[in-house]
Order: structure tokens, then C-alpha cells, then sequence
């Protein structure tokens, strides 16, 4: 019989890493204290890149999770996994402690995420940068605009590659001011500094989605032409894309991004929702028209992501719905204790912090 | 020696298998000796540092996926997925270990991923002392700087 060993010899560096890079963040965390080599290891910033890097393309979505500010009975975020929502009919979500202690009266909302960081807003005026896998946040100092009643204000979340430096945008209107302002927070400068003001007219009322380098909102071209407003985080420069149907296209556009493209989705006059993904990032004419449905008069659609499979997730109100575009089938993936869902973001599991220059953050306890 | 389309491998204990090169090229590191020297194709390529149970086991997995890039109706991912899991199962801890060095040194990309993650999902639910048996590793922090590690994130354990 051949001698069972429970004991590794030993394995070579290398092969540590490629183990570790398919770890979740929770068992990273808690390895941190096996000794000061692995230690050393998991905290390198080359290390924490390429974990998520491989983590972000898992295509089961192994460490990807939903986080969804829910009305029960006052908007607070909760997560579940999507791998669990894509291939499971039931999947039960979970509460998160949020960095901020929030009143029974606070609202909030969930801005974006990238790189495993989650922007969220309290109340439209406090905004936190926080990593829910490793529980750390950082606030946001103000941006200082003055906010009176009836004021406007939307905020994007993104990455700017070149200074990797994380930015929140605000985008603010007072009330009868013709003027929209905005600004750009830099986390590694810890600062807000007033950029162009936005171009147009208001946008509707979303969230920036991030992609390519920029913030996307549905915003104007012109008078009356309805386009995508980007705003290039590293030039501060607003611009704009156009969308696939010109002249009015009936309800406002939901802007998105799917597997890293830009993608709008809309319902015309004849209650038609339609998803279209733009292929090439800026060519007008790579907008594909990938799904085609009936409405089901909820307002709101959000395309959350594509499965392996080729199915596209969407969230309809606080429906969710898997609809495959190889065979046009469709199923209803229930979340248990995540009722009256406003818009969900995905995020991915990482270990990427939110301290600005050196200077570790610890979540603060209202 | 081996006939045409087919090449012969040696393991360190002097074991020799005749593989189709097909099945040997999904080896990378094989692959560029190959292509390199031509006088491999038609000799016996040495394989250190790998014996012949565990060259068994690579060529066996080889075969299995070289068959499926080929030809895709014959082995779906399905029967793919299922012979993985199936693989992975059936090995001890020396075997996986082995593997692992062997695949990673003949970088066979593919088992390496496998393996790796099987590796990793035996080990993602246990506690710090017992990642340190199975990797045979010394704690080497303080009782004081272990805690002050654990005290950063105490709901992970």
C-alpha cells in the first residue's frame, strides 16, 4: 500500500501565486497570518492586480456578486452571488453592513463599481468608497457645492488606468441655474477640482456606467438629438457618442456596458424593448441590436452582464430576467429576501484598497 | 522508435511512452524542443524530473483534450468538464503534487489551470494552521503580530 501523505513538500513560488490568484478575498485575508512570506505575497500590489485580474474573467462568475439597494422599508444595499443567480432559480440575498450607519429615514444608493471598489452615495450628499469584500471605505471629503432645495445632483464611479487613480464625478444643477457644473474627485490626490461644465442639457436621471476609460450618461446632443455623454476621466473632457436610432426613440435610454461594450437599452412607441451593444468602442455603426422583446410595463431595464451560455441578465424593475440569445428563451431567476430591488451593479471580489497615499481607512462606525 | 506523427517520451526512471504528437505538443515546453530540434521528432525526448506514473497521467489527460480540440462533436465541453472533475478527484495529495510540478515545468496550460484550482478550493475553507501542515510551513509571526493581523479582519475567520 502506498504511503497516503497529508503534507505538501515544498511548492515553488510560482505556483503559490497561481493557486492564490483563484482564492476568494476571504480566505486570502484570513491566510494573511499563516507566515510573513505569504503575507508579503498577498499584499503586493501586483499580487492584488492579478488576482482580480483572473477573477474578473472567471466566466461563472465565481467571485462576482449583485449588490442592489433594497426598500425595506428605507434603501440599503444587498448582495447575493450572480454565478448563484445565473444558474440557480432561486438565490437568497444577503444583508451588508454598509460603511455609514444609516437612519431608518436615509436612502442609499449604489453608484457603480470598478475593480471591486463600490461607489455609494447616502442621502445624494455623502459618498463612500468601499471595498465590500475586505469591509474597508473610505468618505469622500464634499465636493462644496452649495445645496439648496430642489438642487440636482448625479454622480459616475470609474478608473483612471494611467494615474491608477480611482474618480467619483459630480454632476450638479441649483435650481433655476442654467449652468450644470462638475466636478472630479481624485483618490490619490484626495481632492475635488471643477472640470468643463456638462454639455446639453440635464441627463436623465443615471448613474455614469464606466467603460473604455470613461463615463457614460444618457444625455443630448444638440437640441433635441438624444446621445451618450462620455466624460474621458484622464483629459476631464466631455464628449459625446451617438445612438443607433436617431430622432426620438421613445422612452429615455438606459445606458450599460456588456462584456466590456457600451450598450443602451430603450422601449419605443410600440412597447418594443430594445438592448443594442456598440461592438467598437466610438463607431457609430458597430451598434448590434442584440435583443428584441415585448415590454413587460415595468419601467426601468438595467443590462447587468452575459453569461457563458450567452444569455443576457437583465433587471426589469425588480424583476430579473435571463433571456438567451441563441434560442430566444427566457427564465425569471427569483432572489429571496431582496424585494423592491432598485438598480443593481455588479461588482467583482478584490483586495484592492481604498487608502489614498499610504494611509490605511478603517470603516467607520457612525 | 516512434513512426511517423508519433513521438517518444522518457521518464526519469527510464519508462518510455509512444504518444501521437498531437497529444505530446499540447505540452508548450515539448512543443518548442520539437519545433527547435528536429532531432527530437525523431528520438526520444527525455522528460526530467517526471516519473512514469505521473508522464501515465499527463498523457492520459493530453490524449483526452487533444482528441476534443480536434474534434469538438466527438467530446463536447461537457464530457470534457466531467472527465476534469473526474481526474482531479481520483488523485492523492503526492499525485497532485507531482502533477502540478510536472505540468507547470512541461506547461501544459490547460491542467495547470485544473489543478491549480482544485488545489485552491482544498484549501479555501481551512484554518491558517491548517494551511500551514498541508504546506509545511513554520509560523514565523510573533503570537503578537499574528493577532494584530487576525484583528484587521476578524469576520474572515
Amino acid at each position: 500500500m502506498e504511503q497516503q501523505s497529508h503534507e505538501l513538500p515544498h511548492i515553488p513560488h510560482d505556483l503559490v501565486v497561481e493557486i492564490f490568484t483563484r482564492l476568494p478575498v476571504k480566505s486570502l485575508l484570513k491566510f494573511k497570518c499563516v507566515s510573513k512570506s505569504w503575507l508579503a505575497l498577498i499584499s503586493t500590489p501586483h499580487f492584488i492586480k492579478n488576482h482580480l485580474k483572473k477573477s474578473s474573467q472567471n466566466q461563472d462568475f465565481n467571485h462576482h456578486r449583485l449588490i442592489a439597494p433594497c426598500a425595506a422599508p428605507h434603501y440599503t444595499p444587498k448582495l447575493c452571488s450572480l454565478q448563484s443567480l445565473i444558474q440557480e432559480p432561486i438565490t437568497c440575498a444577503a444583508e451588508i453592513d454598509i460603511p455609514v450607519k444609516s437612519t431608518p429615514t436615509s436612502s442609499v444608493s449604489v453608484v457603480g463599481s470598478c475593480n471591486g471598489l463600490v461607489c455609494i452615495v447616502v442621502d445624494c450628499i455623502e459618498v463612500f468608497l468601499w471595498n465590500p469584500s475586505t469591509r474597508k471605505s473610505k468618505k469622500v471629503i464634499d465636493s462644496g457645492f452649495v445645496r439648496r432645495q430642489h438642487c440636482y445632483t448625479i454622480y459616475g464611479f470609474g478608473y483612471n488606468e494611467t494615474n491608477d487613480d480611482y474618480n467619483v464625478v459630480t454632476i450638479f444643477r441649483a435650481l433655476n441655474d442654467v449652468k450644470i457644473e462638475s466636478k472630479i474627485y481624485s483618490l490619490n490626490n484626495d481632492n475635488w477640482r471643477r472640470i468643463e461644465d456638462f454639455p446639453g442639457f440635464l441627463p436623465c436621471y443615471s448613474w455614469g456606467k464606466y467603460v473604455n476609460g470613461k463615463l457614460h450618461w444618457p444625455g443630448y446632443s444638440g437640441k433635441h438629438d438624444r446621445a451618450v455623454v462620455s466624460l474621458d476621466l484622464e483629459k476631464a473632457k466631455y464628449g459625446e457618442l451617438k445612438l443607433p436610432i436617431s430622432g426620438d426613440v421613445g422612452s429615455n435610454p438606459v445606458v450599460g456596458v456588456l462584456r466590456k461594450c457600451l450598450c443602451v437599452i430603450y422601449e419605443d412607441q410600440r412597447s418594443n424593448v430594445d438592448l443594442w451593444v456598440m461592438k467598437e468602442y466610438g463607431v457609430k455603426d458597430s451598434w448590434v441590436k442584440i435583443l428584441s422583446f415585448p415590454s413587460l410595463g415595468v419601467r426601468g431595464h438595467v443590462p447587468l452582464c452575459v453569461s457563458r451560455e450567452g444569455e443576457v441578465l437583465l433587471q426589469i424593475g425588480s424583476i430579473f430576467k435571463l433571456h438567451n440569445l441563441q434560442n430566444d428563451s427566457m427564465m425569471y431567476p427569483k432572489i429571496m429576501n431582496m424585494d423592491n430591488c432598485s438598480d443593481g451593479t455588479i461588482y467583482v471580489e478584490g483586495l484592492v484598497s481604498v487608502k489614498a497615499n499610504d494611509e490605511e481607512v478603517q470603516r467607520q462606525h457612525g | 522508435m516512434a513512426s511517423k506523427g508519433n513521438l517518444t517520451l522518457k521518464s526519469c526512471n527510464g519508462k518510455e511512452f509512444i504518444v501521437e504528437e498531437k497529444v505530446a505538443v499540447m505540452s508548450t515546453t515539448i512543443k518548442n524542443m520539437v519545433d527547435v530540434d528536429d532531432s527530437f521528432a525523431q528520438g526520444v525526448i527525455p522528460i526530467i524530473g517526471v516519473d512514469g506514473k505521473i508522464l501515465a497521467k499527463l498523457i492520459e489527460y493530453c490524449k483526452e483534450h487533444a482528441e476534443a480540440d480536434e474534434d469538438e462533436e466527438v467530446k463536447s465541453e461537457e464530457y470534457l468538464k466531467k472527465f476534469d472533475e473526474k481526474f482531479v478527484d481520483e488523485l492523492n495529495l503526492n499525485d497532485l503534487y507531482d502533477l502540478l510540478k510536472a505540468s507547470n515545468y512541461l506547461e501544459i496550460t490547460k491542467l495547470l489551470n485544473l489543478l491549480c484550482q482544485k488545489v485552491a478550493s482544498m484549501i479555501k475553507g481551512k484554518k491558517p494552521e491548517e494551511i500551514r501542515r498541508i504546506f509545511n510551513i513554520k509560523n514565523d509571526f510573533t503570537p503578537e503580530e499574528e493577532e494584530e493581523i487576525n484583528r484587521q479582519n476578524p469576520w474572515a475567520f
